[in-house]
Order: structure tokens, then sequence, then C-alpha cells
């Protein structure tokens, strides 16, 4: 069998001080290449914590991270693509601009490239016209989505997104899942999605990790597609739903 | 008048020019009025107080008076104003140099910032009045010591403003910049001095106000021209009338350059 993509083994994290806080307790997840996977818990549970564990910007307290084989997490940083729920565009920069960002930061290309790899996407990103707009012009759908094709740009193989339609309205919300799940394969290997949004995860998902309240562990992990690209009906969705939420609920019971 | 296939549309733009000058203007009227209304009637009542009055030109000149010595002195009043905002700017430039390049030391090193800030806050403490004639002992008579005492006057602020605009990063963003893979430089260069621009020009407007102020002290205590050495003679041969009419000059001469910051800001920052 081929070895996963990311591997997190009995990963534990407690932040050192006056009172420790122990953060994540024994978490072991992993991800395919092809997979998208999303991590459900309350708010506070750590989720991104693990985050940032993966990315290689904190090291874990005990445990094991491997992406693409690699353990450093000087490498594994480079390795991952972020998104958070800010969308953190520059407000000085065009769309152009924040979004040939990461290709200038890494030096790879020239900036004329940078920007002319930014703008052969832009209408799959629903911004063409938009390349000399200043973000504030934006609407936060729009945004978002300079955001992602920031991130998308670098092709680097783990997506990893932080909550990052949290801050948009139902609608676009919504308008945005859709187009995600239709878009990133076009950058990336694999993705793994936080969120506290149930239906989100379901929808998104090959498969859903539920997470406990503090110090966060696994506590469930759900199967919502069995074949990749199948498309369960609603009443499949509906179900895994369920089994999220009842997992949820087990853990929000205080023991 | 003939048919001209581009009128219409030279017209429109005319139309369009024209309004949005009109519409300026207003605004412009809007923000100056009342403080410009405000000035009318203090300079009023003072003219009338001092016809009714009869007070002593020598000691209190009504405003028309001071009118037209200054009308009547012109070119001398504009020789020392030039050479007094040499000075300023030159000061000014010194500062912000100064300024940026303390800030960055401040940010880049947690030592320099330990070791520094108290300085600066100590040097804000000196009192410019009493070393200015030394520096005029050690610097002499020319540009040079009220190039330094209008620095000392504004290089804080600058200083202040930038190093917390700095500061001011959004630790979310600086995360980002780390995940991309952005070296200590592209940080700064990218996220860091970018987003401090608002803040530098916030300090550079106080800084212009105090600077106009510290090259006229400067001339005070030692000059051949400007502006400051200017009201000090006219002071020293009773000629109250040309003593107001240089400060008001420096007045106006301030609020020209303070203004000016504002429209340099309005270039330089677009995305406000």
């Amino acid at each position: 069998m081929r070895a996963p993509l990311l591997s997190v083994s009995e990963v534990s994290k407690t932040f050192a001080g006056r009172r420790p806080l122990e953060a994540l307790r024994h978490v072991s997840l992993r991800v395919e290449s092809g997979d998208f996977v999303s991590i459900v818990g309350p708010s506070g549970c750590g989720k991104s914590t693990l985050f940032n564990l993966i990315a290689g910007i904190e090291t874990p307290s005990t445990g094991q991270i491997s992406l693409r084989g690699e353990t450093d997490p000087d490498a594994r940083r480079l390795s991952c693509g972020y998104m958070f729920q800010k969308d953190l565009l520059f407000p000085w920069r065009s769309v152009i601009d924040n979004a040939a960002l990461g290709l200038e930061v890494a030096g790879a290309c020239s900036r004329s490239e940078a920007r002319e790899r930014a703008r052969a996407l832009l209408p799959r990103f629903g911004l063409a016209g938009f390349e000399s707009s200043r973000p504030a012009e934006l609407s936060g759908g729009m945004r978002q989505r300079v955001a992602l094709l920031r991130t998308l740009l670098l092709q680097r193989p783990l997506l990893l997104l932080d909550e990052p339609f949290a801050s948009l309205d139902a609608l676009t919300r919504r308008e945005l899942q859709d187009w995600l799940r239709d878009t990133w394969r076009s950058g990336s290997e694999a993705a793994l999605l936080v969120t506290h949004d149930v239906r989100e995860a379901v929808y998104l998902s090959d498969r859903v990790y539920v997470m406990s309240p503090r110090p966060g562990s696994i506590v469930a992990e759900i199967t919502v597609r069995r074949e990749r690209g199948a498309q369960p009906n609603a009443l499949e969705l509906a179900r895994c739903e369920e089994q999220v939420m009842a997992a949820l609920r087990l853990e929000a019971v205080p023991q | 008048m003939k048919a001209d296939p581009l009128g219409s549309a030279s017209q429109n733009h005319d139309q369009y020019l024209w309004r949005s000058i009109a519409e300026r203007a207003a605004s412009f009227t809007l923000a100056a009025g009342p403080p410009l209304a405000v000035l009318v009637a203090l300079f009023g009542a003072w003219e009338i107080y001092v016809s009714a009055s009869g007070i002593n030109a020598v000691t209190l000149p009504a405003p028309s008076r001071i009118f037209d010595a200054a009308v009547l002195n012109r070119d001398l009043l504009w020789t020392h104003s030039l050479v007094t905002l040499k000075e300023t700017v030159l000061g000014l430039f010194v500062s912000i140099v100064l300024g940026i390049a303390l800030a960055l030391l401040i940010d880049a090193f947690a030592p320099a910032r330990r070791a520094l800030y108290p300085l600066l806050v100590g040097s804000q403490t000196i009192p410019v009045v009493v070393i200015a004639p030394l520096l005029i002992l050690w610097f002499g008579f020319e540009l040079t010591p009220k190039i330094v005492v209008v620095t000392l006057y504004t290089f804080f602020p600058i200083t202040v403003a930038f190093a917390s605009g700095l500061a001011a990063a959004d630790p979310e963003a600086l995360t980002l910049m780390r995940l991309l893979g952005a070296r200590r430089w592209q940080t700064l260069a990218l996220l860091q001095v970018p987003q401090a621009l608002p803040y530098l020009f916030t300090g550079l407007r106080i800084a212009v106000t105090y600077a106009m102020v510290g090259a006229v002290f400067a001339e005070w205590s030692g000059a051949r021209e400007g502006l400051g050495i200017y009201v000090l003679l006219m002071k020293n041969s009773f000629r109250t009338d040309m003593v107001f009419a240089a400060v008001f000059l420096i007045a106006l001469l301030s609020l020209a350059l303070f203004v000016m910051v504002g429209l340099i800001e309005k270039l330089v920052v677009r995305w406000r």
C-alpha cells in the first residue's frame, strides 16, 4: 500500500505556561492523494492548532507528522497551501498582484510572469475584468476567491482550508462551496478543511473526522463517499450529517 | 458653430470637468468657510479696537496696517521666506531619512528597541531653546545648525509613527508570509512597509507643523537671513507691523506645507 500524502500519528500539543493548556491529545489522521477530508469540531477544539502543526509553524509536544514522507517542519511548510477565514488580501495591491503574491515571494519566476500566470486563471475564478481592482472594491465572496487563487497558484500538494467561508453570507457560501469542489484539484493533490459547519463538511468531503472539545482528539471518522467523485443523493448526505451530529453530541456531554 | 464629430463628447467632458471642479470648490468652501469666518471676525474686531482706542501703532498695529506693510515689503519677505523654507524642507528631509532608518532598526532588533527607545524619548526633553545657541557656536551661522534644530524638533514623531506602523502588521498576515516562505526582508518590503505608510504620513503631518517653528527659532538664535532673524531685527527697530506680517507669513507657509504633505499622502496611499 502506498504511503498516504499526509499522516498525523498520535500528535499531542500542550502550550507551556503558568497554567499549561492542553490543546490536542493523541490525534491521528491520514489524507490520501486525491482526498477531500474535513475536520468538524466545536469552537476552540484545537482545529487551528492542528493546522499550524501540519504546516510546520508550530511543533507538536509528542507524535509524528509526515507530509509526502517529510517530517521536517520547514519542508512541510512549503508543501502546504493555507487559506484562512480572513482573506488577508493586501489593500495596496490590485487583485492580480494579490493573487501573484505567493509566486512573487517564492521567486520561482519573474514578477511579470507571476502576473501572467495569475491572469490566465482569473476567468475560472470569476474575476475576469477585475484584475486591477483593489480588494476594497470587491465583495466578500470575490475576495475569498482571490485568496484561494493566491493559494492554488503555488501548486502546493496539500490545501489547508481553515474555515474559509465562515465570514460569508449563506448564499455566497453555498456558491463558493460548489465552486471550490470543482476548482481545488487544479492546484493541489488533496485538501483538508476545518469547519464547525456540519453540512459544509459533509457536502464537500470524502471523509469527515469529528473532534472533541478541548483537549481535541478524534472521536469519529465518517466516510461520505466510498468512491472518488461519487455523488451521494440527498438522503445519504442527510444520513452522514446525522452521524456527524450524533458524534458531536456524544462529545458535547461533559463526562 | 460647425458640425464637429467630437463636439458633443468634448462638451460632455468639459461639463464633467467643470462639475467636478465645482464640487471640489464647494467642499473646500464647506471645510474652509467656518475657520475663515472666525478669522475675518477676529481681524474685524481687532481693526475696530485699534481705531476706536487710538492705541499706538508700535504697541498694536491694525491688521490693515500690517497688510499694507507686508505688501510694501513683499520682496524682502519673500527672500527671507525662501531661506527659512529651504532650512525647513532640508531639516524635514533629514528627519524622514533618520526616522525611517531608526524605525527599521527598532523593528528589526529587539535589543535596539530597548536601547534606543528611552534615548529617543529623552531626546525630546532636551530644551532646544537652550542648545540652539550652542549649535550656533559649533556649526556657525550657516545652514547646518538650522537643519539640526529642525531635525531635533521633527524626527521623533516620524520615528515613532513609522515604528508603530511596522509593528502594527496583522499577526495572521505575518503568518501568511511565513507560510508563503517569505524571507525577513520580503515580509518587510511586501507587507510591513506598505502598511506602515499611512502611519508615516501621520507622523509627518505632526512633524511638519513643528518644522518651520524650529527653523525660525534656530534663525532667531543667530543667522544672516531668514524670517526668524528678520522678526528679531524688526522687533528691535520697533516695526511691530512687520513682526506681525512675518508671523502671519510663517503660519501661512506652515499651513501650506501641511496641505502639501496631505496631497503627497493622497498620491502615495491610494488604497485608503
